[in-house]
């Protein structure tokens, strides 16, 4: 049985709907409460929105500086960069993969891509590092301002010098910890979420 | 006296008030509080199937969370925008809300409870029955209805923030406006 009402009476009706309704209550003071006690949150946002990326970069800071110092700049025809390939937060499981030197250029910019690809996704998903503990933001961040320093460094050399192999070399080792460094965040991120849910 | 005047209402617009409250200023804040309250009871009311006492709390738990997320408005929106968005998404994703549309599908007497709600004026004259038919409506049903017949968001927006699909956001608003047509028929 079809209702009587036409579909264009009934629309006309929810338009004379009010969009303001007052509460019964004003829950202002619980706000007022609420964010009394997190004062510095909207004032240091940045730094908060920050530090997933400074997370992702601290964790290769040692590995990229020992990579500099132990490797030579005129090896072997092959690279072989450790790539962390586990979503599982707690369970690291290491990867070894061959990049053939010749397309070099080509090949870091296609891991760039995927790194932003996976950085733009990470961006996405917020706030699961409200648990974690403030030493361990901490820790994190100590490591980034040597990697800046370092990062900024290659990518400057980089561009002077794109066909360089051991540059190359030391920049996709950088990506793909990051990379990998980043997918275990979005794992992590996710199973907070879940369990917020 | 003219500046002056002319500097406060720059000060008291809300794009003021908004980068005001980004640095830390909860008097701006209240004060985009008291702008949108209203809008954003509305907004909440309807999605938790007009249940009053959780319409407060999920209310509140908005705009906590907007204070918090401030720096992530990148004014690209308006301010109401972007809140609407964001209390759409706590509405949408809060358990209790979750847990109490699902009995409300079930035990359709819902006339009692939102007596007790304060809302006596929503459903004062005509618009009773029709606030009460679409309280009744399934969950989804009730939110894609909410969102896109009252509060105007597209199918692809709805598809956003509810999960959904878009298609399945234009099935169960058919669905939702047979549904309450249906009722109103009764």
């Amino acid at each position: 049985m079809s209702p009587r009402m036409s579909e264009k009476e009934l629309l006309s009706k929810i338009a004379e709907l009010p969009r303001e309704i007052s509460p019964a209550r004003d829950p202002w003071s619980g706000i007022a409460a609420a964010i009394e006690n997190s004062p510095a949150r909207a004032g240091s946002a940045k730094l908060a929105t920050n530090w997933w990326l400074r997370a992702a970069a601290a964790s290769v800071v040692l590995a990229f500086t020992a990579g500099l110092v132990l490797k030579s700049p005129f090896g072997e025809n092959t690279l072989s960069t450790e790539v962390l390939v586990s979503s599982e937060p707690e369970s690291t499981t290491l990867e070894t993969v061959e990049f053939e030197n010749s397309n070099m250029p080509g090949l870091l910019s296609t891991v760039d891509a995927e790194y932003l690809a996976a950085f733009r996704e990470f961006i996405s998903v917020e706030d699961s590092h409200n648990s974690l503990a403030p030493q361990t933001i901490e820790k994190i961040e100590l490591g980034w301002a040597d990697l800046r320093v370092t990062e900024e460094a290659l990518a400057v050399a980089l561009e002077q010098n794109p066909g360089d192999l051991f540059l190359n070399e030391r920049m996709l080792e950088l990506r793909a910890r990051q990379l990998g460094f980043l997918k275990q965040l979005v794992s992590l991120d996710r199973n907070n979420r879940r369990l917020t849910i | 006296m003219a500046s002056w005047e002319a500097k406060t209402s720059d000060h008291d617009d809300e794009s003021g008030l908004v980068e005001r409250a980004v640095s830390g200023d909860r008097l701006a804040f209240e004060k985009l509080y008291r702008l949108h309250r209203n809008r954003i009871y509305g907004l909440v009311w309807r999605l938790c199937g007009g249940d009053g006492a959780l319409a407060e709390d999920l209310l509140q738990e908005s705009f906590i969370r907007a204070w918090q997320k401030l720096d992530s408005f990148r004014g690209d929106s308006k301010f109401g925008t972007w809140l609407h968005k964001l209390s759409a998404n706590v509405a949408l994703s809060d358990r209790r809300s979750r847990i109490r549309r699902l009995e409300r599908e079930v035990v359709l007497d819902g006339a009692a409870e939102r007596g007790a709600t304060g809302e006596k004026d929503v459903y004062a004259g005509d618009r009773m029955d029709l606030e009460k038919a679409i309280s009744r409506l399934p969950e989804r049903a009730r939110t894609v209805l909410v969102l896109y017949d009252i509060e105007g968001y597209s199918h692809a927006e709805i598809a956003e923030i509810s999960g959904m699909a878009v298609g399945s956001s234009k099935a169960q608003l058919h669905r939702a406006r047979n549904l309450v047509r249906e009722e109103l028929d009764k």
